[in-house]
């Protein structure tokens, strides 16, 4: 847009080309600036204002030399490293062995694994505390036959838990990887006489390394993030974001500077890691169009068995907790304690009590939904179609929140909304917005994946017929992208109706979520009850897979 | 209902590239005019500013006496047919042609006339209940042309519509598309890159380069009277030949002076531009330019030979299987004779003749 010669006439035409989009990226930007930029800022800011006093680095500097920190920022590292190895180590072969070999029910296979992914880390938690916590079905079963096993508790459990309900990240992104992979270069390496192992280690592997180098990011960065699992299987093994929690609640009458201080070193560690990722990629990047996708081997009924077997048994581990809450939720309680037969006293006790809460969770998410399917139908456009700096400036700000951990999300957003010129504390709105800002990745990613696919001149065709732009998008290109995007607005509902960090934040007592309250029974000993809430975010993500399933057309939950 | 475009001295930037280069056309009512270039060459941004969906940096364009710089593409009632014919998929045949009466807001009646009428046109009507993701290329690009005419457009532009076919099918398309704007007389701007589509359809062309319009005017006197050697090249093949203009006429290789009346008495340096089917090759004759046969390739209805010259240039020459004489075979000696040639400058940038 340079060579401005007739400048009334150019800027006539300015105004015509870039009328409804201009206003639309106008918009954005200022949604961005209050809702993203504006907390972000805030919460930078406070972290260098300890206790309403005046500028100081006080708060860094009792981060770094106070050991209890020092531990809990070594705790988290420890607990996402092993996480993402183990996790990596698992994930991989799982997904060579489910695409490459002719095992049985890959379906089910893929449904618990995904199931695992989608659902709530902390529902993990709680059904290993279950079957392997101090008083688990399992703990007691196997001291009846007097085996003793360790503690679940700590460490342990929390890597445990994490392993199993992360892995299928890295199995999901390989698997996709692996079926769109050039079978050509396989063979051209058997043809040079490199196979088996070592063919895998020299060329299938180093292939596919940008994709499992993004799947590792996604489980460290979901691990560092989550709050739910280390607060309830942790105990004394406190990582950042409980630590955050905490601090939050003990400064909650005060500014949450220390919580901001906190919450600033986790996210840099979050970026730290991502330019690391960043840089990596960057340099093996490799596009691949499956000119050939590589065929099934069919393996002798012996070696299919240990193979199904052994892809199936990791896969009913991770989906295990899910089992376990269904299960519970039926049987009798007594206080903490279930009891022998099956009852539906849990299911009465949440529909006397907790009714609110499971139509809260509904309510919100599907306003959420709505809000982010909008946002993602204009920014994906806007990304793709009108390329450029602000477009660029748009697309980073609304992807930031990604990295971000859901504590750390909920406390800007307090400290943002939580004085004049802009009240949101205790609102619908506040966790709405928090949903909408953190979920809507999914949806945009997949609103931009569709867009790309859909040819620029239908809409100049439409223009060209006579149609304005406005109307021409919502007649073409917007009715176009409806069935790709909503594959990705299924995930960020499944995402938004299991979120708890950033909702045990901001909700007040009218406003508390399912989530939220499987939590709060957890800790009352209300097991039944937790179950039986539990189940239903189950059964819902559930219900939302098989709608995903039909509107993708089998996609893949990554792909 | 056909109007008269004029494009008066329009720049168009892409960052500080100059895309289109004080470009300046007048094209007739109901006139088919080509846009012709190699890719890159501005033809098809040319387009898109006369369409709207480019700004106009510098310059007016006109429809009849209206400036439509200001104008939204929406009301421009142009038509359109896109290279990638962007058929709407979410729509049946039908729906797709409707779309443009709809927006309108045409009487219903008329409206399913004026589809009808489209559709036999260009023979889509059995496919009208079809979703486009079903037709052929040939067939989606006749739904992209009933669309854009039954609309009664102003001018019809089309942008490189039949790249996307087979050989065969271009061929009969683009007759399909000549007739159909002959009889209904509506100015059509056409876009391509493929100078015998060009030739074959246009009442005139612009020969496009760099930005700039390097010649206009009927496909036969591009084709003879070519103003610069980058157009004797483009359109056609022609042998350049380095040559030494001097009183007595043009002298190729110290081959005898070929006698020609030079624009301003030139001499000096000047090229030579020869095509392939206006050289002879005989049996040597002393003060003839000479080559040796090389390659000789035979095409059906003619050979094509590739002749060495004395300084190792190679050129093509054509012989057609009607003329009476023999083969030449290959390594023969030749003498080189030519029916017609033209003459440019050194550079190549200025027709002499």
């Amino acid at each position: 847009m340079i060579g401005n010669k007739s400048g009334r006439t150019r800027q006539k035409k300015v105004r015509h080309e870039f009328g409804f989009w201009s206003i639309v990226v106008i918009v954005l930007l200022v949604l961005a600036a209050i809702f993203i930029v504006y907390p972000f800022a805030k919460l930078f800011y406070q972290s260098f204002f300890p206790k309403g006093g005046a500028f100081s680095l006080s708060n860094y500097a009792k981060f770094f030399s106070k050991k209890y920190y020092m531990v809990g920022l070594r705790n988290s590292m420890l607990i996402c490293v092993c996480t993402t190895i183990l996790g990596t180590l698992i994930g991989i072969p799982m997904a060579y062995i489910s695409t490459r070999f002719n095992i049985w029910g890959k379906r089910i296979i893929n449904m618990a694994v995904v199931l695992s992914m989608l659902s709530p880390p902390f529902i993990g938690a709680y059904s290993w505390i279950l079957l392997l916590g101090r008083a688990g079905f399992i703990t007691k079963l196997l001291e009846k036959i007097g085996i003793e096993i360790g503690s679940i508790y700590g460490f342990q459990g929390i890597l445990l838990v994490f392993t199993l309900k992360l892995f299928p990240y890295v199995y999901m992104y390989v698997s996709t990887a692996l079926k769109n992979f050039d079978s050509s270069l396989e063979e051209a390496s058997e043809s040079l006489g490199v196979h088996g192992f070592k063919r895998i280690w020299h060329v299938t592997l180093p292939v596919i390394m940008p994709t499992i180098l993004s799947a590792a990011l996604i489980v460290f960065m979901t691990s560092l993030a989550d709050f739910g699992t280390p607060m309830l299987i942790g105990e004394g093994f406190k990582t950042l974001p409980v630590m955050i929690y905490e601090r939050y609640l003990s400064e909650v009458s005060s500014n949450a500077s220390f919580a901001s201080t906190l919450s600033v070193i986790i996210v840099s560690c979050s970026l730290l890691v991502l330019a690391i990722q960043k840089i990596i990629i960057a340099r093996k990047n490799y596009t691949m169009s499956a000119m050939r996708p590589p065929e099934v081997v069919k393996l002798s009924t012996g070696k299919r068995i240990l193979a199904t077997f052994a892809v199936g048994f990791v896969a009913l581990l991770a989906v295990l907790p899910q089992i376990t809450v269904v299960v519970t939720s039926f049987l009798k309680t007594n206080g903490p304690l279930f009891v022998k037969g099956f009852s539906l006293d849990s299911y009465r006790a949440i529909i006397g009590k907790l009714s609110t809460n499971i139509r809260n969770t509904f309510t919100f998410s599907v306003i959420a939904i709505i809000i982010m399917m909008i946002l993602g139908l204009l920014l994906a456009y806007i990304i793709v179609r009108r390329r450029g700096k602000i477009a660029n400036l748009l697309d980073t700000l609304v992807m930031f929140p990604y990295v971000i951990p859901g504590s750390v999300l909920g406390i800007s957003l307090i400290l943002a909304f939580n004085q004049k010129p802009i009240i949101l504390t205790g609102t619908v709105l506040i966790l709405v917005v928090s949903y909408t800002i953190r979920k809507l990745p999914f949806t945009l990613r997949s609103s931009i994946a569709t867009l790309y696919q859909i040819d620029p001149a239908i809409e100049e065709a439409s223009i060209s017929l006579g149609v304005p732009p406005m109307k021409t998008f919502a007649k073409t290109t917007a009715i176009l992208m409806l069935p790709g995007m909503l594959s990705g607005a299924v995930l960020s509902f499944i995402a938004t109706i299991n979120e708890l960090s950033s909702t045990i934040i901001l909700y007040s007592g009218k406003t508390g979520t399912i989530s939220v309250a499987i939590y709060t029974e957890i800790f009352k000993d209300g097991y039944g009850t937790a179950a039986a809430l539990a189940t239903i975010l189950t059964v819902s993500t559930v219900i939302a897979l098989i709608i995903f399933d039909k509107v993708s057309g089998g996609k893949s939950v990554v792909g | 209902m056909s109007k008269r475009i004029v494009i008066d001295h329009t720049d168009k930037y892409y960052g500080k590239v100059k895309a289109i280069d004080d470009v300046s056309l007048e094209i007739n009512p109901g006139e088919f005019f080509t846009l012709l270039g190699p890719s890159g060459c501005g033809k098809t941004t040319l387009l898109r500013m006369i369409a709207g969906f480019n700004t106009i940096e510098r310059g007016e364009i006109r429809f009849d006496d209206q400036v439509i710089n200001n104008v939204p593409s929406y009301r421009r009632n142009i038509g359109m047919v896109f290279q990638s014919y962007a058929i709407f998929p979410h729509m049946t045949v039908e729906q797709n042609v409707a779309y443009g009466l709809k927006a309108r807001k045409i009487p219903k009646d008329e409206m399913k006339k004026r589809v009808e009428w489209a559709m036999d046109m260009t023979k889509i009507t059995p496919y009208r209940d079809r979703q486009p993701q079903k037709l052929s290329g040939g067939q989606q690009q006749r739904v992209a042309l009933a669309r854009a005419m039954v609309i009664n457009p102003d001018l019809l532009l089309m942008d490189e519509p039949l790249s996307n076919l087979d050989a065969k099918l271009r061929v009969e398309m683009r007759t399909g598309i000549r007739e159909l704007q002959r009889e209904m007389g509506i100015t059509t701007i056409y876009v391509t890159h493929d100078q015998e589509e060009a030739l074959a359809v246009s009442d005139r062309i612009a020969v496009m380069n760099m930005g700039v319009v390097e010649q206009v005017g009927m496909p036969y006197d591009i084709y003879a009277h070519p103003v610069n050697a980058f157009v004797a090249n483009f359109i056609g093949t022609s042998n350049f030949l380095e040559a030494e203009a001097t009183a007595e006429g043009v002298r190729v290789m110290g081959a005898a002076p070929i006698p020609a009346k030079l624009k301003d008495d030139r001499t000096g340096k000047v090229q030579v531009a020869v095509r392939p089917e206006h050289i002879t090759l005989n049996a040597p004759q002393p003060g003839k330019l000479e080559g040796e046969i090389k390659i000789f390739t035979f095409l059906g209805d003619y050979i094509n030979y590739e002749v060495q010259l004395a300084n190792g240039q190679v050129i093509q020459a054509n012989q057609y299987l009607n003329q009476k004489t023999g083969f030449h075979q290959k390594g023969e000696k030749v003498s080189i004779e030519f029916s017609t040639m033209n003459v440019f400058d050194a550079e190549g940038k200025e027709a002499l003749l």
